[in-house]
């Protein structure tokens, strides 16, 4: 009874430590100027793309608003969100031991692996409000600058506002479940280093190398295993009927990390001694 | 050195996970079901499917570098093979050209795709789901649409479904009496089916051992194995191996194997499957707004023609003299174009070519590309991938066919 609250001041105290840190609000702002840029720079230029140019999606944007945050999710997926993404997650225990506020916190009777699942669930809800702030972002610039009417999906069927503002959503959550396991791999890099920096670029790396293997073909076979593979198919959410055997196959992925990652966090953290 | 048991976890996850995977695809192969023989499988693939809706992955390993054909020909090389072509297909290679038909097909046999199907007795729609993109085939009952998610572009058709009944029963009952005397000459009875069975495996067992294999889960269901390997040692085919739904009969994964590599040349089988009949109304389609739509028709010109001749040959019987005249003349018309011919028959026939047809402009021969591609071998160049090869002899002959190198030179060489 008294560890459960402890754990939920424990929760409640990282978040509100998280979200009065400074650095967390502009990520939160930078990823919002993501789909704000692309929206602007598509409206100022005078040329309009023809369906089929350019890079997906982007030719949708001037003929329906809310297709801004889509666009912008595709392209802040390869590099920008996995980059605010690995800050966060690098900084989780390192970031304590770098401060020397670390040995503090392991002061009060809190035992180390709970301190890890609280760390990570800290994490997790960052890049759910990381993925809908893109995503809403997205939709009111959309709004402002372009038309908004009826979405048409992939497959040609068009749906109305409401149920597309419910992809979005879904959008937001598939892309917050695909980065799971990234942060997974930032506690365990994080429990090893007093370094933060070291421990962010670690993650960052990490992210970059999984992608490039994913685009050669010749290491086809170890595609389905790289935490990265699924992230792009979250266009399977456009598609009617929705496609949602990505969705199963990339949460069965993630998980499959964060039990990795997560025990070798907590073989490392809790064998570790903690010095600053 | 005592490792901590707070490292246990991390080693035993790892573990689990390896095992899983391991044994989940042995799992589908622990499938015992009543044995039949090859005879039986084929009886059971005829069964009747009312619909179904699945997923379908194709890969094909065939060796073929990803082709854009547009830009391997020039205006010039476009504008050569419109002048060769006949009077009224002039636009065609240059529409072909432009909408890349020809790099889609390939692309379509070549890579890898994901494809969902739904089926019922009321339409048919494919969707080719690409990265961030979509291509979907509709068929119901009165048109046809194909639309393309990348350019927003669909086309569409309509068929005429006026036939009248005393067409169908006077087409019907022509069909089946066609059927009863070819049935009355092979002295096969339809209405026993394992007569039947028996039949198709006397025809393919001469070229053809089929054999079944492993009982096994695919797309979560069981299935038989029907395995055919061609009697023939020049054919590049090691093996065609078509797994078979043991409820309903349908042919759930095919895959074809190359003497030439381990993994498939060719594999297209349902991810997942279910036999419920999908909604109607995934086969109407609406194009959604901003759709180029083109309406594919039949030119009023064509079937303005196509009336005058059946009007003028309406109540004429044709006899074997008439049809001999006209077999004459065509031939005689199209006496200049190389004709194929079929060198053996089976698993080893190859298709021979006295030159390459004049259509093919020769420059696209030495075209970087297709350099990159051939090999020069005794007595020509090859085009090879695991399933067919190419021989242009030097002489300009073709030689074409799913046997070897080897075999296609000792055809040349007759």
């Amino acid at each position: 009874m008294f560890a459960k609250s402890l754990s939920l001041s424990l929760m409640a105290s990282e978040l509100r430590v998280m979200f009065t840190r400074r650095r967390t609000w502009a990520m939160l702002f930078a990823i919002a100027m993501i789909p704000i840029l692309l929206a602007i720079a598509v409206y100022l230029s005078s040329d309009r793309l023809a369906p089929g140019e350019g890079p997906p999606f982007l030719d949708r944007v001037t003929q329906n608003g809310l297709f801004t945050g889509f666009t912008a999710m595709l392209l802040a997926l390869p590099l920008f969100l996995p980059l605010t993404i690995s800050v966060v997650a690098g900084d989780t225990i390192a970031g304590e031991a770098g401060l020397g506020t670390l040995r503090y916190l392991l002061i009060a009777p809190v035992n180390r692996a709970r301190l890890l699942v609280v760390k990570y669930l800290g994490t997790l809800v960052f890049a759910l409000a990381g993925t809908f702030t893109l995503m809403a972002a997205g939709a009111m610039i959309g709004a402002i600058l372009f038309p908004v009417g009826p979405v048409t999906l992939l497959s040609g069927d068009v749906i109305q506002i409401p149920e597309a503002l419910g992809r979005m959503a879904l959008v937001a959550l598939y892309t917050t479940i695909s980065m799971m396991g990234m942060l997974a791999l930032g506690l365990f890099i994080s429990t090893l280093t007093t370094i933060p920096v070291g421990a962010m670029t670690g993650v960052l790396i990490a992210s970059g190398v999984s992608q490039i293997l994913d685009n050669l073909p010749q290491l086809s076979w170890l595609h389905e295993w790289l935490f990265t593979h699924y992230w792009l198919d979250f266009a399977d959410i456009l598609r009617q009927p929705m496609e949602l055997s990505s969705f199963g196959d990339n949460l069965l992925l993630q998980l499959g990390y964060v039990a990795v990652f997560g025990s070798l966090a907590y073989g490392r953290f809790t064998t570790k001694d903690i010095l600053s | 050195m005592k490792v901590s048991k707070r490292w246990m976890p991390a080693l035993v996850v790892p573990a689990v996970i390896a095992a899983g995977a391991i044994a989940v695809p042995l799992q589908a192969n622990a499938v015992d079901l009543p044995d039949l023989t090859p005879q039986q499988v084929m009886l059971l693939m005829d069964g009747e499917i009312t619909g179904f809706s699945g997923t379908i992955v194709k890969t094909s390993e065939l060796g073929l570098p990803p082709l854009e054909m547009s830009s391997m020909m020039d205006e010039e090389m476009i504008a050569e093979m419109e002048e060769k072509m006949p009077e009224g297909f002039e636009d065609f290679i240059p529409s072909l050209i432009e909408q890349n038909a020809i790099t889609q097909a390939v692309e379509l046999i070549a890579g890898t795709h994901r494809i969902r199907v739904y089926a019922s007795e009321v339409g048919m729609r494919v969707q080719v789901l690409d990265p961030m993109s979509q291509r979907d085939f509709i068929v119901n009952e009165n048109e046809f649409w194909a639309y393309d998610a990348r350019n927003a572009t669909a086309l569409t058709g309509t068929f005429d479904m006026e036939v009248s009944e005393e067409d169908k029963a006077e087409f019907e009952a022509n069909a089946q009496a066609q059927l009863d005397e070819y049935l009355a000459e092979i002295q096969l009875d339809i209405s026993n089916p394992e007569a039947v069975a028996d039949y198709l495996m006397a025809q393919v067992g001469e070229t053809t051992e089929v054999s079944v294999g492993k009982d096994h889960m695919i797309a979560g269901r069981t299935a038989y194995q029907l395995i055919a390997q061609p009697n023939a040692e020049n054919s590049l085919v090691e093996s065609v191996v078509i797994s078979v739904d043991s409820e309903t009969g349908m042919a759930l994964d095919v895959k074809v194997y190359s003497v030439e590599q381990e993994t498939p040349a060719f594999h297209v089988g349902f991810e997942s499957i279910s036999f419920d009949t999908p909604d109607a109304s995934l086969f109407s389609f609406t194009p959604p707004p901003g759709t180029t739509v083109e309406t594919m028709e039949v030119p009023a010109e064509l079937e303005a023609e196509l009336e005058a001749l059946k009007s003028e040959y309406e109540n004429t019987e044709f006899t074997n003299e008439d049809n001999a005249a006209m077999r004459a003349e065509l031939e005689a018309r199209y006496a200049d174009t190389p004709k194929p011919e079929m060198i053996g028959e089976g698993w080893d026939a190859v298709i021979y070519l006295p030159a390459m047809p004049q259509e093919v402009p020769m420059e696209m021969m030495e075209n970087q590309l297709f350099a990159d591609l051939m090999t020069q071998v005794d007595g020509g160049k090859v085009f090879s991938t695991p399933l067919l090869n190419v021989l242009v002899a030097d002489s300009g002959e073709v030689y074409a066919g799913a046997v070897t190198i080897e075999y296609l030179q000792e055809v040349a060489a007759r």
